[in-house]
């Protein structure tokens, strides 16, 4: 059994006077690329930004290698976890390059110019884009900066929101080779998604449905 | 396992508000005894006539914003440093029980201006001040209801309502030096009868139990809608397990 | 990571975006002249403007256009969704609120070096007593940009901020108005007394140095 560096336990989380979600656990194993997916509005990305301890829960706690989120430095927190969320996390106003400089020497892991050229070779960034301005990017290249600034970041646990959004069939394949190779590393992968294909290639997959997380792996493997 | 707000706000205790009631009692009795004395008792002054009698409910009324509005700062503080839901439904009294009492100083200021010094308004030091600290007030609590029970709304406008305070000072500060004319009767002399002394102290008196009465009542109404906050999220969560059985 | 390298490098990257974006440069500067010359209509008399309307004009053209730049001093960060990113460092949010008045005082810097020369002009005045004039103006601006940032970054998830933004923050910086217009009005006339409102200005600014990053970082805090 793989460890799990981020654990919920009995998670509620309210919108207004309504229970979005209610009595959830969850695990989070490292080396495992984990799905989540779920109707609109069911709490998935409330349930994100509980995880990364940005959102407090209304009941419950989660922990990082047993230690409650809030009492964790909100700096070592962003170099364990590593978030890409609906808008990128870079600014439109810089190049790729500059954008993945940024962040990684914010959370005291800069790179070399040439570490940056790679990256960006890695999630696919055409050589041309990476001297461009990310507001002249179309959504699928702002979202293969995103993932790149994930990757730069080092970090051992990813949370994704929706990360095939505005990809190209190219894009998705390199993106789940991406998310294979982190597993492979020893990263623990959450994403939230509703692409079949990418769901296909999980190690788990749990719905969110009344608040809680049913695991759909095995009737998956039914089918 | 921390303890749930949820569980805490079920935990607010609904009584009959004895405290209110008394004060609210003892506030009505000293403001009659103060309109009776004010009346019958004090002197109309030489140059203002009768009009010289809303003094008496005009500092009653700046104490109450004064302290209603420090009390607010000093609440919203506490809840900064230690979330507290108490705290902060403390906080929101004294801030809306203090904008009220600021409301009637400066509609009693004017009145009293225009017969002073023949004009309803002067930029006078304490006047802009209590203008200006009632624009900064009403901000907050505006911002608060717009923001609902979200934890973002409540944490900002803590921070402003602390940032208010040592700001309303230098204002004081600077509004004073910019020039004025207020009747200095607190520092000076100016209450020459023992009968002046007695009103002036029935109308703070009074004034402050009827303001408390409001911050008491206030109180107990954010606490109780927090319980019954509490209460429909039970229920949410009572349906909810019920659905998945 | 030092908090001074951390600072460096959000203050870097805004410089950056904001020679990128020059647009908004430009739009705050053409504001203020629009401010200066809407004043001027407003309390032109017979042709000729009035030297005594010098300071009022100053300051309050400072602030209007000091609240167009801070309106839009986190766009960067909402527009990307990079907030979060550049809250969590070692140093907490302090650097990211230093750059912040930085940029915030580098807008308003040069603002006011375009604003003065144009009111002493509009208003036929003429510039006396340099030294105080430049004291106010240094702690006016540091002043403003202090508390105007604080209240942009706490208002930055709040609805309706445009409207509230001013609300809040002119009634706080008011002291710095009045000292700045006083200050200002008695150096023009050549008098004494400019001292005890320079004070008062820097005890303002101490303060809020001091409080700002602090209540910013604690409103934020999860």
């Amino acid at each position: 059994m793989a460890s799990a560096p981020l654990t919920a336990r009995g998670i509620a989380w309210a919108a207004g006077d309504r229970f979005v979600l209610l009595d959830l656990d969850l695990d989070v194993h490292s080396g495992e690329l984990l799905f989540i997916s779920g109707h609109n509005g069911a709490g998935k990305t409330s349930l994100l930004a509980i995880l990364r301890g940005a959102s407090q829960a209304t009941q419950g706690s989660v922990a990082l290698n047993s230690v409650p989120l809030s009492e964790v430095a909100t700096d070592y927190l962003a170099k364990r976890i590593a978030v890409l969320q609906h808008r990128p996390g870079l600014y439109f106003d810089l190049t790729g390059l500059e954008n993945l400089q940024l962040f990684s020497s914010l959370i005291g892991r800069p790179l070399t110019d040439t570490e940056a050229e790679a990256l960006l070779d890695r999630v696919g960034l055409p050589r041309e884009a990476h001297h461009r301005r990310v507001r002249h990017y179309s959504r699928g290249m702002q979202q293969r900066t995103g993932l790149a600034r994930i990757i730069a970041s080092k970090a051992d646990i990813w949370l994704l929101d929706e990360p095939s959004t505005g990809l190209d069939p190219g894009g998705r394949e390199t993106l789940s080779t991406l998310l294979r190779q982190a597993t492979d590393a020893g990263t623990a992968v959450l994403a939230v998604s509703h692409d079949q294909a990418l769901i296909a290639k999980a190690d788990r997959h749990l719905h969110l449905h009344d608040g809680r997380l049913h695991d759909m792996t095995t009737q998956q493997e039914a089918l | 396992m921390q303890t749930s707000p949820t569980a805490d706000a079920l935990r607010v205790p609904i009584r009959r508000p004895v405290a209110a009631l008394l004060l609210l009692a003892i506030g009505l009795v000293t403001i009659e005894v103060a309109l009776w004395w004010i009346a019958t008792r004090t002197p109309s002054d030489i140059v203002l006539g009768l009009s010289q009698k809303i003094f008496y409910f005009h500092v009653g009324s700046a104490f109450a914003m004064l302290l209603g509005l420090s009390a607010a700062s000093i609440m919203s503080l506490v809840d900064l440093l230690r979330p507290d839901d108490r705290a902060d439904a403390l906080a929101r009294s004294f801030l809306e029980v203090g904008v009220v009492f600021s409301l009637c100083l400066l509609t009693s200021g004017p009145l009293w201006a225009r017969k002073a010094w023949g004009m309803y308004w002067t930029w006078e030091p304490r006047l802009t001040l209590s203008l200006l600290v009632t624009l900064l007030a009403i901000s907050v609590i505006a911002l608060r209801s717009m923001s609902g029970d979200s934890h973002t709304g409540r944490r900002v406008g803590a921070a402003m309502a602390v940032m208010a305070a040592p700001a309303s000072y230098l204002i004081h500060v600077a509004v004073k030096w910019w020039g004025g004319n207020h009747p200095q009767v607190i520092q000076g002399g100016g209450i020459q009868s023992a009968d002046m002394r007695i009103a002036f102290w029935l109308a703070v008196v009074g004034l402050l139990t009827f303001a408390s009465v409001l911050v008491v009542t206030r109180y107990r109404d954010i606490r109780l809608q927090q319980r019954a906050q509490a209460l429909r999220l039970t229920l949410s969560a009572h349906q909810l397990r019920q659905r998945r059985a | 990571m030092t908090a001074l390298r951390l600072t460096w490098l959000l203050l870097k990257k805004d410089l950056r975006i904001a020679a990128r974006s020059r647009e908004m440069l430009g739009f705050t500067l053409l504001f203020a002249v629009l401010c200066v010359l809407v004043f001027a209509f407003g309390f032109l008399q017979e042709g000729t403007a009035a030297e005594g309307y010098v300071p009022g004009v100053l300051w309050v053209t400072l602030l209007f256009s000091s609240s167009v730049s801070l309106l839009r001093l986190f766009a960067a960060e909402e527009e990307g969704g990079t907030l979060e990113l550049v809250s969590a460092t070692s140093a907490g949010t302090v650097p990211l609120f230093v750059s912040k008045v930085l940029v915030q005082l580098l807008f308003t810097g040069l603002v006011t070096v375009v604003v003065l020369p144009m009111v002493l002009l509009f208003f036929n005045a003429e510039l006396r007593g340099i030294g105080p004039i430049a004291a106010s103006l240094l702690l006016g601006l540091i002043g403003q940009a202090t508390v105007g940032t604080l209240c942009s970054a706490l208002l930055v998830h709040v609805r309706l901020r445009e409207v509230l933004l001013p609300l809040v923050l002119y009634p706080t910086v008011a002291p710095l108005l009045i000292g700045g217009v006083k200050v200002t009005a008695l150096a023009l006339a050549g008098a004494e007394g400019t001292r005890d409102w320079l004070t008062l200005m820097l005890v303002f600014d101490l303060l809020f140095v001091v409080a700002s990053p602090w209540l910013h970082g604690r409103a934020l805090a999860r």
